[in-house]
């Protein structure tokens, strides 16, 4: 979103004078020859900056100044004051203006006092979104030995070029969020901001508010105006975790600023504009979500550019010893212990268990057994007995086969190990080959 | 609102282990633990209880014997509930629990319906083991709950 001001100015050489300068500048100009006319461009855009003369016909700087501080408090005022009227300038100020300038002034005296406020404006922006969620991480560790997680990241380094929108799904705790900040800090985009927010975690009212902010009086308790996340994300990245759970309305809001870039504050009547390259995630099937009506087709294809499933841990095995050993690592200074592993049990009972609760899981287990363990090597018996004691097996919709796709498997292993020699293949299965081959071609 | 976990057992079974292991999952996933008390079938559980009765009489016992075939096999065990409870609270993991006259498949799949949160189910050892679900009543359940169905089995080591 540009940075951009409104002059409002009746003598037609000054303004247009300022106009062009600020342009040469490289920001967003309007200009109004009277209040009336300055308060008409107010009502139907967002400005960073008015800069006023204090005098106008119909509307004085004054009233105009007021008008603006009660619409959008967060637009700085500049008064120009003629010779002789500093009294009014002072009045401005006590009033909330930013700054005054005297006529006649130095154009380049009007650029100091505008890139000062556009300076401020960004340090701002940039501590709003450190403060708020995640701010910038400059290091994102990831461990990736398994063979898939090796692939997901050669994809990921695919697209640093772009700015696609991504989906990321997969079961609860594989890491997400990991990833979402990895495709963010190998992009363009990486000395941008990066935010997150859980759409599971609010109210449709607080999450609308969150996302896209709103203007001052929109509801009860809105005592001013709040720039939403969409907003402070302007040129970086937003994540949004659990985007299933978006309600309807937010859904159709998320779609025409994914589409068109534009978005209304809650209570807002003016378009905002903004820069946003949005990431998302979900463990839910969306696509069955949106054949039960529950998500938008439309928002769901803006959103899966490009999609990238990270398998549950129980799928890439070799992931699990140096997970463990990182999360050792990681949690083990806290602890004040020294451990210098996981003893051979240790690390054979974790990787024998399944982890519904995937990478998140382990890392638990592993932070626990660190308080536990009282040796110099991680022992079974500091991991949870509830473990050791049964065999927990997580089950796949996809892992699941009847016996007719068992049946089918096998028979086309057996044509495998007989280089597709149907009768030879046929004779060891027990059946002709016409039952074999009907078993073959069914889908 | 937080993910929850749906641990499901029978109501009047032993649900200690699964139990455990449900209570250190949540915690290691940070979300909440709903548990659903279904129904055996009545069928099965009735001719146990009578299988038990038998045993007892043999062996002369005959007033537990009666006790046992005496017993109401629809009423909820309110000693077990607030075991339960306890064991969930003293674990700092908030928990809810459901009481169903149904059978672990149909409850699960009823719930489901209507609960967005479940994160994934847990069956306890009690529900898998001996034939209480059957493995086209657990296939189904997998194919259509669109989340990990997690079971328990009980180990057993070689002496």
């Amino acid at each position: 979103m540009a940075f951009s001001i409104l002059v409002a100015e009746d003598e037609e050489i000054t303004l247009n004078n300022i106009i062009e300068t600020l342009k040469e500048e490289g920001f967003e100009v309007t200009g109004a020859k009277d209040g009336n006319e300055a308060m008409q461009k107010i009502d139907s855009a967002y400005f960073d900056i008015l800069v006023t003369d204090i005098k106008m016909p119909g509307m004085s700087g004054i009233e105009l100044l007021d008008k603006i501080k009660e619409k959008n408090p967060e637009t700085e005022v500049i008064i120009i004051t003629g010779f002789g009227s500093i009294g009014s300038a002072v009045k401005a100020m006590k009033k909330g203006a930013y700054d005054y300038i005297t006529k006649p002034f130095d154009l380049d005296e009007l650029l100091l006092r505008i890139n000062k406020i556009h300076e401020q404006k960004q340090i701002k922006k940039e501590n709003i979104a450190l403060k708020t969620f995640l701010g910038i991480h400059k290091e994102v560790t990831i461990i990736a030995r398994s063979e898939r997680m090796k692939k997901i990241l050669s994809v990921i380094e695919g697209m640093q070029a772009s700015d696609c929108s991504v989906l990321l799904t997969g079961e609860s705790g594989v890491g997400k969020n990991l990833l979402a900040k990895i495709i963010h800090f190998t992009s363009t985009r990486k000395d941008r901001h990066f935010l997150s927010i859980n759409c599971a975690t609010l109210t449709e009212e607080l999450l609308s508010s969150e996302l896209f902010g709103h203007e001052k009086g929109a509801f009860t308790g809105a005592v001013t105006t709040k720039q939403g996340l969409v907003e402070i994300a302007d040129t970086g990245t937003l994540f949004l975790d659990e985007i299933s759970e978006l309600s309807p309305n937010l859904q159709a809001k998320l779609l025409k600023v994914v589409e068109e870039g534009e978005f209304y504050r809650v209570g807002g009547t003016r378009p905002m504009r903004v820069d946003v390259r949005f990431l998302a995630a979900t463990n839910q099937d969306v696509k069955r979500l949106i054949s039960d009506g529950r998500f938008r087709e439309d928002l769901y294809y803006r959103l899966n550019v490009m999609q990238i499933n990270i398998p549950p841990l129980r799928e890439r095995v070799d992931d699990i010893r140096p997970l463990s050993t990182f999360f050792l690592q990681k949690h083990l200074p806290k602890s004040g212990k020294k451990i210098s592993g996981f003893t051979k049990e240790a690390m054979d009972i974790l990787m024998n268990y399944s982890f519904p609760g995937n990478v998140r899981e382990l890392e638990n287990i592993v932070e626990r057994a660190i308080i536990l363990e009282k040796t110099s090597q991680i022992t079974p018996e500091s991991i949870p007995q509830s473990i050791r004691l049964l065999q927990i097996e997580t089950l796949d919709p996809d892992k699941l086969k009847t016996a007719d796709e068992l049946i089918k498997e096998y028979a086309e292993k057996v044509l495998k190990m007989f280089n597709g020699n149907r009768t030879k293949a046929a004779e060891i299965l027990g059946m002709s080959r016409t039952s074999l081959w009907k078993i073959l071609k069914e889908e | 609102m937080r993910k929850q976990l749906l641990f499901v057992t029978y109501q009047n079974e032993d649900f200690d282990e699964g139990l455990s292991y449900a209570i250190d999952l949540a915690k290691a996933m940070s979300e909440d633990l709903t548990i659903l008390l279904a129904h055996k079938n009545k069928f099965l559980k009735r001719f146990e209880e009578i299988m038990s009765a038998i045993s007892f009489a043999e062996a002369d016992e005959h007033e537990t014997a009666r006790e046992i075939l005496s017993l109401d096999p629809d009423s909820p065990s309110g000693k077990k509930f607030c075991t339960l409870m306890d064991k969930c609270q003293n674990a700092g993991i908030a928990a809810k629990v459901y009481t169903v006259a149904k059978d672990a498949a149909t409850a699960i799949k009823d719930f489901l319906k209507q609960k967005n949160r479940v994160d994934m189910v847990l069956l306890s050892p009690s529900v898998t083991e001996n034939g209480n679900i059957s493995s086209g009543e657990l296939q189904r359940l997998v194919r259509t709950a669109s989340r990990p169905i997690v079971t328990m089995a009980k180990q057993f080591y070689a002496a």
